[in-house]
């Protein structure tokens, strides 16, 4: 009944949303670097720009992504992996799905309730709404620094979730030779 | 393989290529003359707004405090800025003097009383306009229960599309003052001065 690979959909949304995390856990680490702070401000706000602006599709894309994955069974995994592996990497799996959720709509809600009143420009070229929030909060700057604190332990999770997906993904490529990295992988063929 | 490498290289390519890109329109400095369609509804920018107050301590020095939390509403008239009006609303309990005991003395009932009046608004009667850039602004200051006509100073900044907001914004300082005993707040005086001195620095938004 499981399929061997994982759909096509299923493949190009892992990869579209990866390359989008990465994108932008790459631009939040940088933002307080000196590099970033240098730069011209409009060039700056055009890069937070486009990082809520990943965040929203990754945010979207996720949503539907867990939508598929629940409604489309993902294929089994290998019969030589213990149980207490396997109920490891449906857990991280989850982790990974929480976090990618969550990362953005931490951002979506601290943007949304901070003080600056700063447009969210989508693509840096039309306003995308904020969450009516504002309106809500007692001390709105208060709830934006607590939720901007969250926002990024969550990314730091993040980064700690994907090391170790990666390093199971290599390591059942490379030591166990088995084919969970290759379902995962575009493949004209299948499919 | 190869081909989808290609993909990926591209559309990261492209992706920082975007981001680099300086989209933003560059800041055009306010102007003191502002178009027209600069009429409308502007509202307080709380987070770029000031209102500090300040009366002398014994003669020696004066004492500074500042309220944090506010509501404005300015209705601009870009054709005759004399029609225009302005109404401030300050929150008695947000008095922040840098000291949380002497804030709990200034919210008391000596001071501000701010159970009982939590509000304090001033509302504009008259605007005039002195030069290009300066103005008095004479409104109704109820405080305490008690409504009585202050004066402010203006200087107007002027008129920019902020770069940040996105919104057209006027920006103003000014200057006022008031003797706090015709409000009824008579304590300590003449220890603390009855002369309570306004510096207002402020920005206003336009509305959607």
């Amino acid at each position: 009944l499981e399929p061997i690979r994982y759909h096509r959909v299923a493949i190009l949304l892992h990869w579209l949303i990866a390359l989008l995390i990465v994108v932008n856990l790459a631009m939040g680490l940088t933002f307080d670097s000196d590099l970033v702070r240098h730069l011209a401000t409009e060039t700056r706000y055009g890069l937070y720009q486009w990082h809520k602006t990943f965040g929203i599709i990754v945010l979207f894309l996720s949503v539907f992504r867990l939508g598929w994955r629940l409604t489309h069974p993902a294929p089994a995994m290998p019969q030589t992996m213990p149980r207490w592996e396997k109920s490891l990497a449906h857990l991280g799996h989850i982790g990974l799905y929480v976090l990618m959720i969550a990362i953005p709509f931490t951002g979506w809600l601290l943007v949304s309730a901070s003080t600056l009143n700063i447009p969210t420009l989508m693509f840096n070229l039309f306003p995308w709404p904020h969450l009516p929030i504002a309106e809500m909060l007692e001390d709105r700057g208060a709830f934006a620094k607590n939720m901007s604190e969250l926002h990024e332990l969550v990314a730091f999770a993040m980064i700690g979730l994907l090391v170790l997906h990666i390093s199971a993904a290599l390591r059942h490529h490379f030591l166990l030779k088995d084919d969970v990295l290759k379902r995962m992988l575009p493949n004209k063929k299948s499919n | 393989m190869i081909k989808y490498r290609l993909y990926i290289a591209a559309i990261i390519s492209v992706i920082f290529a975007l981001a680099h890109a300086p989209t933003a329109s560059a800041f055009t400095p306010p102007t003191k003359n502002f178009p027209p369609e600069a009429s409308g509804t502007y509202q307080v920018d709380t987070s770029h707004a000031n209102i500090l107050f300040s009366a002398t301590h014994l003669g020696l020095s004066n004492y500074f405090g500042r309220f944090n939390k506010m509501d404005g509403t300015l209705k601009f008239d870009a054709k005759d800025v004399t029609k225009s009006t302005i109404t401030m609303k300050v929150h008695a309990a947000s008095v922040d003097s840098n000291n949380s005991e002497m804030e709990a003395k200034f919210q008391g009932a000596e001071f501000l009383n701010a159970e009982k009046f939590p509000v304090a608004t001033f509302t504009s009667t008259k605007i005039e306009k002195l030069s290009d850039d300066k103005g008095r602004i004479t409104g109704d200051l109820s405080l305490l229960g008690i409504t009585k006509p202050i004066i402010l100073d203006v200087v107007f900044n002027g008129y920019a599309l902020n770069p940040y907001t996105k919104k057209p914004t006027l920006g103003f300082s000014a200057k006022g003052s008031f003797k706090r005993s015709d409000f009824g707040m008579i304590a300590y005086i003449p220890d603390v001065g009855d002369e309570v001195s306004l510096i207002i620095e402020a920005e206003f938004s336009k509305a959607e």
